[in-house]
């Protein structure tokens, strides 16, 4: 028996199964398309030309980085990793943000999030959410203006290039997202009077209703095609809506209804986009519905009690830190082992 | 009520058999040398009992069983040895197929340990890949109480048809092998489970089930899907019974077999006729005639697929067994033993070398489709790292090697492969400590030999000393003096230490009889060691003690 | 007028803490009392950790007493029959540096093998093996039981004939391990340039 297991069985059928990693990683970009139109659509070329420039930042930094450590560039390159991980940050920015400001971001993300760890596959943090929070701690003014909807000019893209803030970016109010209204609530002090007093400029609710519905689709493609699994987005959801519901029915003066949560900010961007990231996120299936349902509950309370509008970045991030933990308390209970299995976490020492 | 239950995973591989199962089942032509293996099955390999230049029939014994677990091996061709090595047996064939049958059995008439004996002398083991003895496995109602006999027909993997052919052609036999295997362990049940894309057998089986059967028999006709072939699967599903981890099927009261094993214990008990041939699958690209065939052991798989029109420019690759599971031969000069199921001949384009891999992403795909509900991609990530410890807690002994997760891997990582490297690394691991184990203890054994020969030197000599009355050492008996409360000590925790060993002893060897205990009995050893020394110098102190009080 | 208050407040202040440090102590007393344990388990972990030959090398007498003198502090590289892989486990265990193997490491695991023909039956060899592994009596030929053989090579020198040797242990086909190479994306192989990595 078992005379030869030589070099192994190369898997002789595998050759014709399921999409390579590289194809799952351009499916995922080509779901960010219906959004990405859409936000365009509402704040600019600005989105375009911040993914786009995001996305060659990616691609050279990943090359550059490859070449220090001696790496088949084409190859690794050819995953489209460092160029997926470009276009979730761009589409993070504020529409036409300085070029600067998305180089920072992206060598956070590529270089010290990605490659320092060992690169794809070895990252413990979302490489692009790690990008995010490093610009929003460091450089707020630039990262919580957005142009309100349709004032974006075509040459406010030169102020890109230059690296200047867009002229219409520096009135704060009519720049804000609707998180950051709600957050800081101009002058009102309750939520109706805050819905009252009507500080946004026309249209921006609407505007962020409508990109957040086109990541719904993306995400809805994803789910489809079996690209990501359902049990992240649906506990991040979930448990998101379960919570700000208690917190809503419970004062809804002070704090905001579940569909606001769900439709503004970076919600279900993030629920499929960002926390379905396989190689940060919880890998066994009870640990992935652990994970999403801390998102969803984080988001909320970094979002209501915090300091910060929006916390995705940071809820996915600080997920990321838990999960070693919920791997290692999440181990399924392989057939034929028993209750009390040998393996039972806490009796290894 | 079969299709109620069902294992985790699977996936639904092209199934490709319709290559060979479009021709009948067919006798190859006689090979005119074989070379046989003295090990085909698990276990030990066998003894030759045969020499250079003996003439041999069909059927008459070359090498015989050595030790439990193995099997004996027999002539397939009639002709004279022309070698016998350490390894393998070869036999140059007369061309005249001269037989030498055992005498018939009426196996409703004679008594099991004749139908075990004729087992064993028939060389009779797993055909579906496993190869454990089947007199062994048959042994097993001496331990464990069987209720169901399971035919394993699923035949989940690809390209291999084997199974089904033999249904097809003998649907009858197979089920009276079947009904000697049930009177063999007394089980009351026997359940058929094959996949539904065997449309063929299973009106084979129907069409036989008709006959009268002994025992009860149920047709289970289960769907197509990627291992429900695995015992352990195949079980879970028709019967709803978890074999327990590291256990054996009949630890749940189920013994499992292939169709062609039972039709060749058929013919070892009805006809007398050992293990000298058995049915495989020719199939793949690269051959003209496909199909499936009698085959006699020890044929050269060259000689076979050059018989079915092996278009040589055109092969890639043979694989032994299925893509799956099965293992790609170095070199067409090898023979087909008592394991070879199927033969694929494959070309270039029809089983393509892997892409290279990539980085895990831990998609988890590998999860969602493991028969066994492991995490395949944190083995992965352990056995890279070679983290043994944690290994262990992710079960990896419990893999069973399938494939699916490998199948899956959109990063291409050849899982299985690192599985069985870790898990080969894991066993010998497991040895060595054994080993050194044993030795400590014989160490400590010996330490405590020599502590009591040491005593009972000096017990000797001061019983002499005692004799002569020589009243010289007092100055040495007011250190003994001191050390009498601690030998005390030390007597009685020599004392706890055998009761300790004794209860440990009695404890393992009523819970697993069948564990070796030598070293158990060598720990208890050391222990009275321990104590002898111990109330030796005990008993030596006390008698200074008193000497100094009396005088 | 606060001077009495602050005593006051001094003298709690002492008294709680006082207090807090009898009882701990009395708590830790009790606790390593009645939980006490006689082997010391960190010599068992340190044994467990040796290969168990017996062999001597380490200048003690057998592996367990090596164990007891690491615990008291000894160096860890005294074990050749180990390794570096030994070093590294105890230096793990232990928390302390590893160092490197003090003498030659062994290539490979071996036996004793007596050349029956020469032995003259002297038993020395059966005085010195530290695992009882040879065979024999007085002006009777020796053998070595090859399974208990722990490769030690301490019945080489008090042979008065020179007919023993150390072979390479034979290993059986089924503790065969595969060789496969990895490409590795690990961080730490960062340091060689990986060549033919896909």
């Amino acid at each position: 028996m078992s005379m030869m297991h030589a070099s192994g069985v190369k898997d002789a059928m595998t050759a014709t199964a399921v999409p390579p990693t590289a194809s799952l990683m351009r499916w995922v970009i080509a779901a960010t398309l219906p959004g990405i139109a859409t936000m365009s659509y509402f704040f600019g070329l600005g989105v375009i030309s911040n993914v786009l420039l995001a996305a060659a930042f990616g691609i050279a930094l990943e090359a550059a980085v490859l070449r220090l450590r001696k790496r088949p560039i084409r190859v690794t390159l050819n995953d489209s990793s460092a160029l997926l991980t470009g276009v979730l940050l761009g589409t993070s920015l504020p529409p036409a943000s300085p070029w600067w400001l998305v180089g920072v971001g992206m060598i956070a993300a590529i270089v010290v999030a990605k490659q320092l760890y060992g690169g794809l596959g070895h990252n413990p943090f979302n490489p692009a959410m790690v990008g995010y929070a490093l610009l929003l701690v460091s450089f707020p003014t630039y990262m919580t203006l957005w142009a309100p909807p349709q004032e974006m000019l075509p040459n406010d893209l030169w102020a890109q290039i230059t690296g200047t803030l867009p002229t219409a970016q520096l009135d704060s109010l009519s720049g804000a997202t609707p998180l950051d209204a709600f957050k800081h609530k101009g002058d009102a002090v309750l939520a109706s009077e805050f819905w009252a007093a009507n500080p946004l400029p026309n249209g921006t609710l609407t505007a962020w209703r409508w990109v957040a519905l086109a990541w719904l689709v993306g995400g809805v493609v994803l789910l489809a095609k079996r690209i990501i699994s359902w049990h992240i987005p649906i506990a991040m959801l979930g448990s998101l809506v379960l919570l700000d519901t208690l917190f809503y029915l419970s004062d809804p003066s002070h704090f905001a209804s579940p569909l606001f949560h769900l439709l503004t900010g970076a919600t279900l961007f993030g629920a499929f986009f960002i926390a379905t990231d396989p190689v940060s996120a919880a890998t066994s299936q009870r640990g992935k519905l652990i994970y999403g349902a801390g998102i969803g509950a984080l988001v909320i309370i970094i979002r209501t009690f915090g300091g910060y509008p929006d916390a995705v970045a940071f809820a996915v991030l600080l997920m990321n830190l838990c999960v070693p933990l919920l791997d290692i308390y999440s181990v399924p209970r392989p057939t034929g082992q028993q209750k009390a299995s040998p393996g039972k976490p806490g009796e290894q020492p | 009520m079969s299709n109620a239950f069902d294992f985790p995973g699977g996936i639904y591989p092209p199934e490709r058999k319709q290559r060979s199962n479009q021709s009948a089942l067919i006798e190859a032509p006689l090979p005119r040398r074989v070379t046989l293996p003295l090990q085909q099955h698990s276990g030990q390999p066998a003894k030759p009992c045969v020499a250079q230049g003996n003439a041999v029939k069909v059927g008459s014994v070359i090498a015989k069983r050595e030790g439990m677990v193995s099997s004996a091996l027999h002539a397939s061709i009639s002709g004279t040895v022309s070698e016998v090595s350490t390894t393998q047996i070869s036999i140059e064939g007369d061309g005249q197929d001269e037989w030498l049958r055992l005498p018939p059995l009426v196996w409703q008439n004679v008594e099991p340990h004749a139908l075990l004996e004729r087992l064993n002398e028939s060389g009779i083991v797993g055909l579906g890949g496993a190869g454990f003895p089947t007199h062994i496995k048959a042994r097993v109602v001496e331990q464990h109480t069987i209720h169901t006999l399971v035919i394993n027909a699923a035949e989940c993997e690809p390209y291999i048809t084997a199974d089904d052919l033999t249904l097809r052609h003998y649907a009858n036999e197979v089920l009276e092998g079947a009904q000697i295997i049930a009177k063999l362990c007394g089980a009351q049940h026997i359940v058929i489970g094959i996949e539904d894309n065997k449309p063929e057998a299973i009106d084979a089986l129907k069409q036989a089930l008709t006959n009268s059967q002994p025992v009860p028999v149920e047709l289970a006709v289960i769907a197509t899907r990627y291992p429900s072939g695995g015992e352990r699967q195949l079980i879970k599903k028709l019967l709803d019974l978890n074999v327990p981890s590291g256990g054996l099927p009949a630890d749940v009261g189920v013994l499992c077999h292939n169709p062609g094993t039972l039709l060749a214990i058929l013919h070892a008990v009805r006809d007398g006729q050992p293990l000298v041939s058995r049915v495989v699958t020719l199939t793949g690209e690269a051959i003209t005639q496909p199909g499936n065939r009698w085959v006699r052991l020890g044929t050269s798989v060259r000689e076979l697929l050059e018989q079915a029109g092996l278009n040589t420019p055109e092969l890639h690759q043979v694989i032994q067994g299925g893509p799956m599971m099965g293992t790609p031969l170095l070199t067409l000069d090898t023979p087909v033993t008592k394991l070879t199921n199927c033969l694929i001949a494959a070309t270039l384009e029809e089983l393509p070398p892997p892409p290279a891999e990539s980085p895990c992403i831990r998609c988890g795909e590998c999860e969602s489709v493991c028969p066994v509900a492991l995490l395949p991609q944190q083995l992965h990530w352990y056995a890279r790292a070679q983290d043994d410890a944690k290994l262990e807690r992710y079960h990896l002994f419990d893999c069973i090697e399938c494939g699916a997760c490998s199948y899956v891997c959109p990063s291409h990582i050849p899982l299985v492969v690192d599985y069985r490297e870790a898990k080969s690394r894991l066993r010998l691991q497991r040895i060595e400590t054994a080993k050194a184990e044993h030795a400590k203890h014989r160490f400590e054994f010996r330490q405590a030999r020599l502590a009591r020969e040491e005593a009972e030197k000096q017990a000797r000599k001061q019983a002499r000393q005692a004799q002569q009355r020589r009243p010289s050492n007092t100055a040495a008996t007011n250190s003994e003096k001191v050390d009498l409360r601690g030998l005390r000590i030390a007597h009685a925790a020599a004392k706890a230490s055998v009761k300790k060993a004794e209860k440990t002893l009695a404890r393992v060897a009523q819970e697993d009889p069948k564990q070796s205990l030598d070293d158990l009995e060598m720990q208890l050893a050391t222990a009275q060691e321990n104590l002898k020394a111990a109330e030796l110098q005990l008993a030596q102190a006390r008698e200074q003690q008193s000497n100094e009080e009396s005088p | 007028m606060n001077s009495t208050i602050d005593i006051i407040g001094i003298l709690s202040a002492v008294a709680v803490l006082t207090g807090l440090g009898i009882g701990f102590g009395a708590l830790l007393g009790l606790v390593s009392e009645r939980f006490k344990r006689e082997d010391n388990p960190l010599v068992e972990q340190i044994d467990a950790l040796l290969p168990q030959t017996q062999c001597g090398q380490c200048g003690y007498p057998g592996c367990r007493p090596y164990a007891e003198a690491i615990n008291q502090g000894d160096a860890l590289n005294k074990c050749p029959p180990g390794g570096e892989a030994t070093i590294h486990a105890l230096a793990d265990l232990l928390g302390r540096d590893p160092e490197p193997l003090d003498g030659e490491a062994q290539s490979e695991a071996k036996v004793a093998f007596i050349r029956e023909a020469e032995c003259i039956g002297c038993t020395k060899c059966i005085q010195a093996c530290p695992v009882d592994a040879i065979i024999g009596a007085a002006k009777l030929m020796h053998t070595v039981i090859e399974d208990e053989c722990t490769g030690c090579d301490l019945c080489l020198d008090p042979c008065p004939v020179d007919c023993i040797d150390m072979l390479p242990r034979s290993a059986p086909l089924t503790q065969w391990q595969p060789v496969v190479a990895h490409s590795s994306n690990m961080i730490a192989s960062d340091r060689q340039p990986a060549s033919g990595v896909s």
